[in-house]
């Protein structure tokens, strides 16, 4: 009641009612206008015709769909209308054109050097400027040195976007590498779609992000593929045969994970005996393991983020849980052991590459990063690495160096040796390469072994 | 209802109470159209809180307020304003970034407004809930068709051209309107009193309420206002209510005047039973008003005989209560000259393009009491800033203990023993009374020292020791200016610098004051003094220097310039 | 008075032309065209929340929570109506209709947050209204980052890109002279007394909550508008694009600017947002080809971090103070004193 008088209060204008209303009137006659003359536009398909719809529909099957590492053909050729249908209405991609003049090649890379990412960027970064020192050294592409811009995005969307379109527009570059966020990512893809400007994404794991269009690719393995990797080591190496899960049900990682895994554990004659949830934040995750200790798994499968696994693990231990503990990238975090502790120990994680990978090709790569940048790399740096060598490759390879040309080179890669494994570009444009296994040890993750996906 | 007609303004039985202290008890009032009334009393005894309570400030606790026939208690401030009551504020309360037009504007209404019709307002009173509706009517007559003014509709910019007309027109009356594109902060405090009223009345009440509207003026000053107010009231038929310690004015305007003393009504009468009343004399005017008072009657041109009988007894009797005080300078007036404590030269202050000060040279030395007079904007105050560092010169030197400091900030300075209570008081409103006094002396490390020095404060003003918990914020006008003092004292300075001490006090707080002045004087500690007051002020002081329009005019020994004939017609209000 | 409607639409008679001319002339400069946009949406977040910081007083810091509402809602609008066209009308036409009103319904709906935030915390004076709206920010992008609808930490993608040099700065222009015609107005003059002394404003009839409640909401609804516009450009929405930091950014804006002056507020937001990009030249500048060129594009914010500090030591007050560009020049000064 007295909340109603407040609000009248407020609100009161005590204008004359008439004059009072006529806006509000004027207003809502507007709106209905409005509504009364929508209808469809003429040109519209039945579904799929227009991009933004497209997109729309490939939110829910890329959901709803999990085959492994390649997504539906449904979904690809959604994808595929999509970038057929908006060739470059931006006027910028004509004057794009083929700079082949001049003795650099100029690549642009976008990365969070700055903000609560930088460490991913810079990373990046650093793998990146490697493998172009590794290219000029062998004396470049096309006998012209290869150079790339660099610009910050500071972790924000907005600013990748931005970033981009001055690549674009003012530097002109020939390809774009970055970002390693999948939400930044998102944000540069339309634009390098609509400007005919290949890019490559080191590490952008989100299948999303190459559904763009025909000219977004990248070197990493998409986020369901790391479920069938450890379905197959579960099976395989550590011969489970019950598998329980524990699921982050707020991330769609963790679930388009979850799916993976379940379909192809089960499909090894594996079987899913619990799945349980969580959401992220959680501290108490005490019913769900519960339950899941009833069951008496062999492995229990938590694809989530090391902020939660590490008290997972702990209140597992305490709880009595045997089963081994399996994981994602996801658990990648100098944090995981001081918060998982020992509880952690001899569980197992997949990720793109191995700090300790045997290949000599990642050996000699950590050798030269640790001179240049006084560190071990991580995968990232190594995708990084990656993404450059595979655009220098394409480059070289490109009938000349205009937009189109220079993406038919890079769909055309095929096991190409990057140092964190064979890279094959698909039909999605998306790496179908193998994935590692690391185990959890004390303060170390220690490589097991490598997972090739189906052929 | 059962309304008197003419009745614009009745508090009926109006109780408030803070935690446990009844500031206002059983309070009743009257007013018409028409009516110049009084509210007097000590410091703290709930004028202003009885103020507060008619505007909606507060909500009684019980009792009724009648405004304009409708009951206000429990209204908002801003819709009582619009039944018809508007008030000014004791501690000025000027909108001071604003210009002094926009000030007015800001109260100005516009009457072509669609519900400034008498029709619609008549219509809401007929709904059901009529009172309710048309005290929304009114109370947000003030409210602006946001469209019209992102439009710039002609009839906006008509009601715009007219509000921008009347204010001008209410400044003309107050004697403001060649200052109108000043900024409010500039100007003086007198004129900055007058801005508030010309404020208050530009909402066209039908009750005005002044509160100490004559704080910080001259005795000129305060014989212009009477007559102002009497003029105010006759010309807009207003029914007007005046807090107010100076009782010069009270008695000379007031038809009734309401005595509160501890929250209670103790007299209601003429200003003549008033000034008989044993009760009023024991709690508020003293026994030196009283004994002026019969002094006076007994001879027909009160002040003038007085003043040139005694030049130490003025028009402020309750001087003559204490002759030692005059007598104190001369005495020492005769000692070889004692070491130099300040010294200003040439200096110039000045405000953008307004110059405040135009090269003053003053000295203090050791144990003197100077004091500064002059003229609202005479530059006394600006004086005092750039003395003390809160404003840098704009040229001239200021020396303290021999040391150059000009343009020092303060915060050097109070360290070196130089203190400044200023005008406006400066005190930390959200801290207690206690809090306060010891931040006074938080350079100080001698802390059975600084408990003995509050006690002495606490001694001097008593009803600070029943406050000391109470934020100062919430204080009564004068309790803050006790306050003030007391603060500006506990840091033991060699060098006093006192803006207007005696502001918005009692007539017998005043006493105290001057007499703890002249204490703190003998025990050697140097005081240069600002003082409305001038009569008070110079038959303290060893030297005095009047100022006008920032420039000294005449210097010499207080006593000497209190019977010059010039400074008795000019500060003095004699004619 | 015959003539005086003029006065009213006469502004954007005269701007709305000359960026006509100017975005036709520019269609084919990608880059410019995407600066300028941010630019303009910062714009008009710095002098909308400059209407309630500034002018009124009142201190929010949660001005990017009301920006989220206005994105997030024209957009999931308008990339719901992405498939429909009004009848009668082009494509483009209609398709910028649709834009129009989705820019509205962001606004509105930004608007109405802005009412029950401000309701509630605006009846009292002091520093709740601060806490409420940081409060808000943070809720906003929780929810924002839960909500499957609008595609959770990811963001909102697909939405069609409509925005245009010519909306952004007409939105910012007319929102630049919504604040200042408030400010010159009795509203304004209101508002700016509540500023100065809230209980002396109330007892000269000015209901305080009333005013500070639509200040406001206008500044709410002006915040929902930038956002609007922004979600038309970007190609990604995503909630950690209005994060507290988005708000403390537009204060800094404001307070660099000199609260309370709208002429303050524009010409910081211009120069707070373009300054990292003329960084980004002049650091790249020489550095052609070679590593140097990878390294110092993170020098950017220490470097702008740096101005401002030192833009705050030499200038507390803001560029401008409390007043506007116009006050700088020494003939607006009438006073003096004319005896
Ligand atoms: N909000 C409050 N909370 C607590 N105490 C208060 C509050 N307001 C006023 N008081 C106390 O009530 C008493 C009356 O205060 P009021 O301001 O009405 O005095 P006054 O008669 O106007 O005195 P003066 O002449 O000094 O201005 C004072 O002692 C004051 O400390
Ligand atoms: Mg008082």
């Amino acid at each position: 009641m007295s909340a109603l008088r407040l609000i009248s209060d407020s609100l009161k204008s005590n204008r004359p009612k008439g004059a009072g209303s006529r806006p509000l009137v004027l207003c809502l006659g507007l709106g209905m206008a409005l509504v009364v003359a929508c209808q469809k536009k003429p040109g519209e398909g039945a579904s799929e015709a227009s991009p933004e719809r497209a997109e729309v529909s490939k939110t829910g099957a890329g959901q709803a769909v999990h085959s492994g590492q390649a997504a539906t053909a449904g979904a690809g050729a959604g994808a595929e209308a999509a970038a057929a249908e908006k060739p470059a209405s931006d006027s910028a991609a004509a004057a794009l054109g083929a700079p082949e003049g001049g003795d650099v090649i100029l690549l642009g890379e976008v990365g969070s050097l700055t903000g609560a990412q930088a460490t991913f960027g810079i990373s990046t970064r650093n793998g990146i400027e490697l493998a172009i020192r590794d290219i000029n050294e062998k004396g470049g592409v096309r006998g012209k040195k290869l150079a790339v811009r660099v610009y910050d995005n500071q972790g924000k969307p907005e600013e990748s976007a931005n970033a981009m379109t001055r690549l674009i527009a003012q530097d002109k570059v020939v390809l774009i590498l970055g970002e390693v966020a999948s939400t930044n990512s998102l944000a540069m893809a339309p634009k390098a779609q609509a400007s005919q400007v290949p890019m490559i994404s080191p590490s952008s794991t989100n299948p999303k992000v190459t559904e763009v269009g025909d000219y977004i690719f990248r070197v990493c393995f998409i986020d369901p593929f790391q479920g069938f990797v450890m379905a197959k080591f579960a099976r395989d190496h550590l011969k489970a045969t019950s598998a329980a899960i524990l699921k982050d049900q707020k991330s769609d990682y963790s679930i388009g994970l979850t799916e993976v895994f379940t379909e192809q554990f089960t499909k090894l004659g594996g079987k899913v005996v619990s799945t349980e949830a969580y959401a992220q934040g959680d501290t108490d995750f005490r019913a769900q393991l519960t339950a899941i200790r009833r069951t008496k798994p062999d492995v229990l499968y938590i694809p989530g983020y090391y902020t939660d696994v590490g008290l997972i693990a702990r209140q597992a231990k305490q709880l009595g849980v045997k089963s081994v503990l399996l994981g994602s990238d996801g658990w990648e975090s100098a944090k995981l052991f001081e918060l998982g502790g020992t509880a952690i120990e001899g569980s197992y994680l997949s990720n793109h590459y191995a700090m300790n990978d045997p290949s000599p090709a990642a050996k000699a790569f950590r050798e030269k990063y640790k001179a240049a940048y006084g560190a071990t790399p991580d995968s990232l740096a190594a995708l990084g690495y990656d993404a450059a060598m595979v655009a220098a490759d394409a480059l070289a390879r490109a009938k000349d160096l205009s937009g189109p040309s220079v993406r038919d080179a890079i769909a055309a890669t095929k096991d190409f040796p990057g140092v964190a494994g064979r890279i094959s570009l698909n039909d999605k444009r998306n790496a179908v390469k193998p994935a590692v296994v690391l185990k959890v040890g004390n303060g170390t993750l220690e490589y097991v072994t490598t997972i090739q996906p189906d052929a | 209802m059962t309304e008197t007609t003419g009745v614009r303004l009745r508090a009926d039985h109006v109780s408030i109470r803070f935690g446990g202290l009844l500031a206002l008890s059983d309070f009743s009032l009257e007013i018409r159209g028409g009516d110049l009334k009084g509210l007097i009393g000590p410091n703290g005894a709930g004028k202003t809180t009885a103020f507060n309570v008619l505007t909606g400030v507060y909500r009684p606790t019980s009792g009724a307020v009648v405004v304009a026939g409708m009951r206000a208690d429990g209204k908002k401030p801003h819709q009582i304003n619009r039944l018809g009551l508007a008030r000014t504020f004791q501690n000025i309360r000027l909108f001071k970034e604003l210009s002094v037009i926009d000030n007015v504007k800001v109260a100005s209404l516009s009457d072509t407004h669609p519900i400034f019709k008498p029709k619609a307002l008549a219509r809401a009173g007929r709904l059901p809930g009529g009172d309710y509706w048309r005290a929304a009517l009114e109370a947000s007559n003030n409210y602006y068709d946001w469209w019209r003014a992102l439009l710039l509709s002609p009839g906006y910019l008509r009601e715009e051209r007219e509000i921008t007309e009347r204010s001008e027109a209410m400044l003309s009356v107050m004697g403001l309107w060649h200052r109108r594109h000043e900024v409010a902060k500039s100007l003086p405090y007198g004129e900055q009193r007058r801005l508030e009223i010309a404020r208050a009345l530009a909402t066209k009440p039908k009750v005005l309420l002044l509160d100490e509207p004559a704080a910080g003026m001259n005795t000129k000053e305060k014989a212009d206002l009477m007559v102002l107010i009497r003029e105010l009231r006759d010309r807009f038929s207003l029914g007007v209510l005046v807090i107010e310690h100076d009782m010069k004015l009270v008695m000379g305007i007031c038809e009734v005047i309401t005595v509160l003393d501890h929250g209670e009504t103790i007299a209601v009468g003429t200003p003549a039973e008033v000034r008989r009343d044993p009760k009023v004399i024991e709690a508020y005017l003293g026994d030196a008003f009283v004994e002026a008072q019969k002094a006076s009657t007994a001879k027909s041109a009160p002040s003038e005989a007085m003043t040139s009988a005694h030049p130490e007894m003025s028009a402020h009797p309750e001087m003559s209560a204490h002759p030692e005080i005059s007598a104190h300078p001369e005495d020492r007036s005769a000692r070889p000259v004692p070491e130099l404590i300040l010294e200003a030269k040439d200096l110039v202050v000045s405000y953008g393009a307004v110059t405040a000060v135009r090269g003053i040279s003053l000295a203090v030395r050791k144990g003197q009491l100077v004091a500064l007079i002059g003229g609202n904007g005479a530059g006394k105050t600006s004086t005092l800033r750039a003395i003390s560092g809160m404003i840098k010169p704009a040229g001239g030197s200021v020396r303290f203990l021999g040391e150059d400091i000009t343009g020092a900030k303060a915060h050097v300075l109070v360290p070196r023993g130089m203190a400044h209570a200023p005008e406006g008081r400066g005190i930390f409103l959200n801290l207690t009374v206690e809090e306060n006094l010891m931040l006074g002396a938080y350079l100080r490390r001698d802390a059975a020292e600084i408990e003995h020095d509050a006690e002495r404060c606490y001694g001097l003003f008593p009803i600070l020791k029943q406050r000391r918990r109470q934020v100062a914020g919430t204080l009564s006008g004068g309790e803050q200016q006790m306050l003030a003092l007391s603060r500006a004292l506990m840091n033991r300075p060699r060098l006093l610098l006192l803006d207007e001490p005696s502001l918005g006090l009692a007539p017998q707080i005043v006493d105290t004051i001057f007499e703890v002045l002249k204490d703190v004087n003998a025990s050697g500690v140097s005081v240069l003094l600002v003082e409305q007051n001038a009569h008070l002020a110079l038959s303290l002081a060893h030297v005095g220097y009047v100022l006008e329009t920032g420039q000294i005019v005449t210097e010499g020994p207080g006593p000497t310039l209190l019977t010059s004939p010039e400074i008795r017609k000019a500060y003095l209000g004699e004619s | 008075m015959s003539r005086e409607w003029i006065k009213g639409p006469l502004p954007v008679l005269v701007v709305l032309p000359i960026l006509s001319v100017l975005t036709y002339a520019t269609t084919d400069m990608p880059f410019f065209i995407y600066l300028a946009s941010i630019t303009g949406v910062n714009v008009i977040l710095a002098v909308s929340l400059n209407i309630v910081n500034g002018i009124t007083g009142q201190f929010s810091i949660g001005h990017a929570g009301f920006m989220a509402v206005g994105a997030y809602a024209a957009g999931y609008f308008s990339r719901a109506l992405a498939g429909v066209q009004l009848v009668f009308l082009p494509e483009v036409v209609s398709d910028q209709v649709i834009f129009l009103v989705a820019v509205v319904f962001g606004g509105m709906l930004a608007a109405l947050f802005g009412f029950l935030v401000g309701l509630p915390s605006l009846r009292l004076r002091g520093d709740y209204l601060a806490i409420v709206t940081l409060g808000f920010g943070e809720i906003i992008r929780v929810f924002l980052q839960n909500t499957e609808a609008l595609g959770r930490a990811l963001g909102l993608r697909g939405i069609p890109q409509r925005s245009s040099l010519l909306a952004v700065w007409m939105a910012a222009f007319l929102t630049i002279l919504v604040a200042r015609r408030i400010v010159s107005s009795s509203h304004g003059r209101s508002l700016l007394a509540i500023r100065e002394d809230e209980v002396a404003a109330e007892a000269m009839g000015v209901d305080t909550t009333g005013y500070k409640v639509r200040a406001f909401v206008v500044s709410s609804f002006f915040a929902g508008v930038a956002g609007a516009l922004f979600a038309h450009f970007v190609p990604i929405i995503n909630p950690s694009s209005f994060t507290f930091v988005k708000s403390m950014e537009i204060v800094v804006m404001i307070v660099a600017g000199g609260l309370g002056s709208t002429t303050g507020a524009v010409l910081t937001a211009i120069i707070l947002t373009l300054l990292p990009e003329q960084l980004r030249t002049v650091l790249t500048s020489g550095a052609e080809g070679t590593d140097l060129a990878q390294r110092v594009d993170q020098l950017r914010m220490p470097i702008y971090g740096a101005t401002l500090v030192a833009l705050m030591l030499l200038r507390p007050q803001g560029l401008f103070g409390t007043r506007e560009l116009w006050d700088l020049w020494p003939r607006s000064q009438p006073k003096a004193s004319d005896p």
